[in-house]
């Protein structure tokens, strides 16, 4: 009787320390992210467009109204089987582009937009937004 | 009997299951958290990323503006409209950018223009910003400055080849930001018999472009006097202008 007794407080103390292990274990993780997770269409569509205007190539050729480079430019920045549509406003809300800047059309189950504040490196300080659809 | 001794070891199997429950729950709750923490905060990060980096184009294009001869107004103005279309752009709460000229014994309103008698030019505009971003649990206080400077060194020597005849050699050197930069264009000129000469019209003009930065040139005129003044416009490749003036003395 006082055997089984022990046997049975040894099978409850184990119950317990499993449980206790677990929980201690749960609080420990790490609250600190490594902030390397999944890229968002929006993320990918904010790099190319920061990449693209570093040097200004993307403030001259809005500037220059050379949409079609443009696409061009965006085809090469962007990842493959994303699917873009570009708008481009002055600063007063004007759209300017008066062709479609786009792969062929917004396609995939998410469509995502993104909008990017550009100023030009010119004598008069253009400033345009840019709108940036992405489907992936 | 028998029945007692399982159920120890059932109280033991369901700590195991609660454990684990409990290990799982965790582990998928912490990777839901990574993934949008992580996607969140690139994406405000490029953001602000951007905000310097057109900050930087900004200070540029009043750079270019002013050194061309605009008036030093239009740097603030140029930073007050910046001001007003990124609080009017940020989509997901509030976005103040707030930027202060440089003021100090070298610059005026953020601008300085040291177009020297020295060999050495100087046109820059530099300001400070400050961006506070609030919204959906984002809180950013950041502040940054921006100093755009095109500088432009010249110096050389000339030997005497007698009767007032000189071989002329000049070095230009162009720097963005402290560093060697290429040159858009450059004017080279020198002082004759008080007016200004184009070397290119000599027949023995050469120039060498290093590629880094530094050009050479080489001439020879007749040029009465001890030395030759020289005169250098540059526009570098973004468009900044930048002049300066220097004499050469006999090498």
């Amino acid at each position: 009787m006082t055997r089984r007794g022990a046997v049975h407080t040894l099978d409850a103390f184990l119950a317990a320390s499993i449980i206790a292990m677990a929980l201690l274990y749960a609080a420990q993780t790490p609250r600190e992210r490594d902030y390397i997770g999944e890229e968002t269409l929006k993320g990918e569509g904010m790099q190319a467009l920061v990449q693209l205007n570093g040097n200004g190539t993307l403030g001259r050729l809005v500037e220059a109204r050379s949409w079609g480079e443009l696409e061009q430019v965006l085809r090469i920045a962007l990842p493959g089987g994303v699917s873009f549509n570009l708008t481009v406003f002055d600063e007063f809300g004007s759209p300017l582009n008066n062709v479609t800047i786009s792969n062929g059309g917004l396609v995939g189950r998410t469509v995502e937009s993104l909008e990017y504040l550009l100023a030009v490196e010119s004598g008069v300080c253009p400033l345009y937004r840019v709108r940036l659809q992405l489907g992936g | 009997m028998l029945t007692k001794r399982r159920k120890g070891q059932v109280l033991v199997v369901a700590a195991l299951a609660i454990a684990l429950t409990i290990l799982t729950t965790q582990a998928y709750v912490y990777e839901l958290n990574n993934m949008k923490i992580s996607s969140e905060h690139g994406l405000l990060s490029d953001y602000i990323l951007g905000i310097k980096q057109e900050s930087r184009h900004v200070v540029t294009a009043s750079l270019v503006n002013v050194s061309h001869g605009g008036a030093a107004s239009n740097f603030e103005a140029n930073l007050e409209r910046w001001e007003v279309f990124v609080a009017g752009g940020y989509s997901l709460g509030r976005c103040d950018l707030n930027a202060t000229l440089a003021s100090s014994t070298t610059y005026s309103d953020g601008i300085r223009l040291d177009w020297g008698a020295n060999g050495s030019g100087v046109s820059s505009a530099c300001a400070d910003f400050a961006l506070n971003l609030g919204g959906r649990g984002v809180e950013v206080d950041w502040g940054f400055t921006v100093n755009m400077t095109s500088k432009v060194e010249v110096s050389g020597s000339y030997d005497d080849l007698g009767d007032d005849s000189k071989q002329v050699s000049v070095s230009v050197n162009l720097e963005n930001e402290g560093a060697s930069a290429l040159a858009g264009t450059i004017v080279l000129e020198y002082l004759k018999s008080g007016s200004w000469e184009d070397p290119k019209n000599l027949g023995s003009y050469a120039k060498l472009d290093s590629g880094n930065g530094t050009y050479r040139y080489t001439f020879i005129d007749t040029i009465p006097g001890t030395f030759v003044r020289v005169r250098v416009r540059v526009n570098d490749l973004r468009g900044v202008f930048v002049e300066t003036e220097t004499s050469l003395p006999s090498g």
